[in-house]
């Protein structure tokens, strides 16, 4: 019984930790660098299942804090509840610095949970003082005024507004020389200018320059349909924002153009296999595993990663090893845009198959760049590493105590080894006598079942075509026959509606080769005017057709007609007409 | 009437006498074929040799015989002819395995270390060395049969499958028939032909007394572009080409 208890106890335990592990509370910001003029919205999120008051923030005492509000996501998946609940805050740095923000703690059922540490860079916003704030701002910045070629800068685009706008459309200046590349998804935030509030909207791109010299890089253009607060002072009987803005008008802003010196990479220092790479740069290496059987192989990987221009990394060539095959993978690069530019890591990675046992040293590699923080070239380098092969392992001699579990123990394995060569015997079997050279097709046979198969096709193809065609001949000879036997009903005696309906329908089908159940004056004249008889005939037929119709609907179906010798006329008259 | 009978007597005698000789021939073949066993298991390799090269005559050229005789020149010293039978045996039976151990070994044994390359025939087309001409026949008579017969059904009825199984097996027999008209450009134009002498000199002309440009050894794989006299124009490779008497290599062509 005890034992139950100290296993129940133990399954709880489980239980319960798994759970914990899996809960989880994060804080993330839309942002890592701003201003001090700027809002950043800061989200703190709690995926742990029970009640929990509002998070305590660590690191924010140097902000200005406004709430956003909560707002809460249920998912059921595979019929397991999940919830998070997303607490939103303003924040809005007082000085510039760098700052750690978080833990967020939150606490609940008595116990305290802590979310992950993130970084805000903040520097002081432009002074602005003396211009005159506008209601709708187009502002560009690039990160450095001066840099190397091949370095990269951030050339940030920002949209300062007070009015809503919509529709909109970014021309971007386009220099030859220079790259714009994207980083990411635009930001929308709240930002202080010239004691205004202001709506930003910012988009950043990294550029660089492939030759030096002095550039202008015009300014950037932005059309957008600006909508103006209505001036009316009467009240709209709907308190909604979109009420309270007029139709809009197009507009088109314009930021500033900015001077750029791009200068070349000094030549002082430069290493005579410098690689182009610009930026900073770290280079790390592993072998996997570190120690192996002879005759198995083991993964060299080499990751070399950073931010600058991250699309030059050399592809790095490994040094040959002594009695060690060396078979090389596909380079892998990988590329993310962050707030600072473009960071990247490549991998490469070795097949190490060695030839003999022993220690073998993994020869260190090396990669060169120029470090634009420093101002220097800098070469960067693995460290050795070591591969142990050890004698191949055989498997382990039969022990009387694994004999008497598994019952059969195989004999112990050896390497097949070559004793001696030599070729195999001759083919003495008498059936080796059979078969010929068949250099070309030869036999009766062959070329019957060659020919055989098309000459059956085009025997009943001709039969087929024989078959249809006779087929046809009937038809037309029936059809034919049609008008003579509808002549030969109409002139025998006065018929009424009934029968008039009933021969034509008998014409119809038999001439036509149809099977209509009643013919109606349209399909009448559908069917003529198909083939190719002219519109008046069709019109006459259907006339008639549609007068005989009628005297059979109204009553006068046994009533004797005299339009017999109408029906033969227009009949012979569309027989004439007939494509 | 009775000419009529004689007629008949005749010709059943005809037939008769045909399949007699021709039993007899087997009889003869067989006593051969067993004869060259005997003399290779005796370590006769030159009598064997001569008794495969006769069944060969004979006209039961087929990949097995080309592989004894490979056997018996290669016991007898012979690895130029013994490569130029396993050649010939390779276009017969291509899957044997047998011969691909022996002419693999074989090959090992020549002193010229060049790389032999398949040719851009059996190299781009890789799967005419998985048959035989025989075979591909076999194959495209299958293929030629499917087709008809798709063909003819499509007269009669034509449900929905029919279309993309027509344009499936019109698909494969054009790719068969091309296979086989490639294959049998390949048996019959192949200009591979295998040095037999010990060692050769590749000489810069047609004469006894030009430059001799390389050596080549018993065994390696030459390409012949035209003949002289008694002399043969051969390529090794773009720049290895010369003149050669015609009895020190043998084509591989049958």
């Amino acid at each position: 019984m005890k034992r139950f208890a100290f296993l129940l106890a133990a399954f709880m335990m489980l239980v319960s930790s798994s759970l914990s592990a899996a809960d989880e509370v994060t804080l993330s910001l839309d942002r890592t660098e701003a201003t001090t003029a700027d809002s950043v919205k800061m989200t703190v999120g709690i995926s742990v299942s029970g009640h929990s008051g509002s998070p305590v923030i660590q690191g924010i005492t140097d902000f200005h804090i406004s709430p956003g509000g909560t707002s809460t996501n249920i998912e059921f998946v595979n019929g397991r509840m999940s919830k998070r609940t997303d607490y939103i805050y303003y924040i809005q740095p007082v000085k510039p610095g760098t700052y750690h923000i978080g833990p967020a703690e939150v606490r609940i059922g008595g116990r305290a949970y802590r979310s992950n540490t993130v970084e805000l860079l903040v520097s002081k916003a432009s002074d602005a003082a003396g211009q005159p704030p506008e209601q709708v701002f187009l502002k560009a910045e690039v990160s450095k005024k001066r840099s190397y070629v091949q370095e990269p800068l951030i050339y940030l685009l920002k949209l300062y507004r007070r009015l809503e706008v919509g529709n909109l459309s970014l021309n971007l200046p386009e220099i030859s020389d220079l790259n714009f590349r994207k980083l990411g998804d635009p930001l929308e935030y709240q930002s202080n200018y010239a004691g205004q509030q202001y709506n930003v909207l910012e988009l950043r791109y990294e550029i660089v320059a492939e030759h030096a010299g002095k550039y202008t890089i015009e300014g950037a253009s932005m059309g957008m349909t600006v909508y103006e607060p209505r001036t009316s002072r009467t009240r709209s009987p709907f308190s909604d924002p979109f009420f309270m803005f007029s139709s809009g008008r197009p507009a088109k802003f314009t930021s500033d153009a900015i001077e750029l010196e791009i200068v070349p990479l000094p030549t002082e220092g430069r290493p005579d296999d410098f690689s182009s790479l610009v930026g900073t740069y770290e280079i790390a290496s592993s072998v996997e595993p570190a120690g192996i059987a002879w005759g198995e192989s083991a993964s060299l990987t080499v990751t070399l990663s950073g931010a600058g221009n991250v699309t030059c990394m050399p592809d790095i060539e490994l040094p040959g090893i002594k009695q060690v095959k060396v078979y090389a993978d596909q380079p892998v690069l990988e590329t993310r845009p962050t707030a600072r530019g473009f960071e990247g890591t490549k991998t490469m990675k070795w097949a190490l198959v060695p030839q003999a046992e022993g220690t073998f040293v993994i020869p260190s590699v090396k990669v060169n760049f120029f470090d634009s923080a420093q101002d220097r070239y800098r070469t960067i380098s693995t460290e050795p590493q070591v591969l142990t092969v050890s004698p191949r392992l055989e498997p382990a001699p039969d022990t009387a105590g694994d004999a008497g579990l598994s019952g059969k123990a195989g004999p112990v394995k050896s390497r097949v080894e070559e004793l001696g060569r030599d070729i195999l015997p001759n083919h003495t079997s008498m059936k080796d006598l059979s078969g010929g050279l068949y250099r070309t097709p030869k036999g009766m046979f062959f070329w019957l079942w060659v020919l055989l198969p098309p000459l059956a096709y085009a025997a009943a193809a001709l039969v087929m075509r024989f078959h249809k065609r006779s087929h046809e001949q009937l038809s037309r000879i029936r059809s034919r026959g049609a008008l003579k036997v509808f002549v030969k009903r109409c002139r025998h005696k006065e018929m009424n509606a009934v029968e008039l309906i009933d021969a034509l329908e008998e014409y119809f089908n038999s001439r036509f080769v149809l099977s209509l159940g009643t013919l109606t004056p349209d399909e009448a004249g559908k069917i003529l005017k198909k083939r190719g008889v002219s519109q008046d005939t069709c019109l006459e037929m259907m006339d008639a057709l549609a007068m005989l119709h009628d005297a059979v609907y109204t009553g006068r179906g046994e009533k004797r007609l005299d339009l017999g010798d109408d029906l033969v006329r227009i009949l012979k008259k569309a027989e004439k007409e007939f494509g | 009437m009775r000419r009529t009978v004689i007629a008949i007597l005749s010709v059943v005698f005809i037939a008769f006498s045909l399949a007699v000789i021709g039993l007899a021939q087997d009889h003869s073949a067989e006593e051969v074929f067993y004869r060259a066993n005997q003399a290779y298991k005796q370590g006769d390799f030159t009598q064997a040799a001569q008794a495969y090269g006769q069944l060969i005559e004979m006209g039961y050229a087929n990949g097995h015989l080309y592989y004894n005789l490979g056997n018996s020149f290669f016991r007898s010293g012979q690895e130029g002819k013994a490569i130029l039978m396993y050649e010939r045996a390779y276009l017969l039976m291509p899957r044997d395995a047998d011969l691909l151990f022996n002419m693999n070994y074989v090959k090992d044994q020549r002193v010229d270390a060049l790389q032999e390359g398949q040719g851009v025939l059996a190299s781009t087309f890789f799967w005419l060395n998985s048959l035989n001409l025989a075979e591909f026949y076999r194959v495209f008579v299958i293929c030629n049969l499917l087709l008809f017969t798709a063909l003819i059904l499509r007269l009669f009825m034509n449900p929905s499958w029919m279309p993309p199984l027509i344009i499936t097996a019109a698909f494969v027999w054009s790719a068969v028939a091309g296979s086989v008209a490639m294959k049998w450009y390949q048996v019959n134009f192949d200009d591979r032909a295998v040095v037999l002498e010990k060692e050769m000199d590749v000489l810069s002309g047609p004469q006894e007394g030009d430059t001799v440009l390389f050596r080549l050894h018993e065994g390696t794989i030459v390409y012949e572009e035209r003949t002289e006299d008694q002399w043969v124009l051969i390529q090794l490779s773009a720049d290895k080409r010369g003149w050669v008497r015609a009895e020190s290599i043998e084509g591989v062509r049958m």
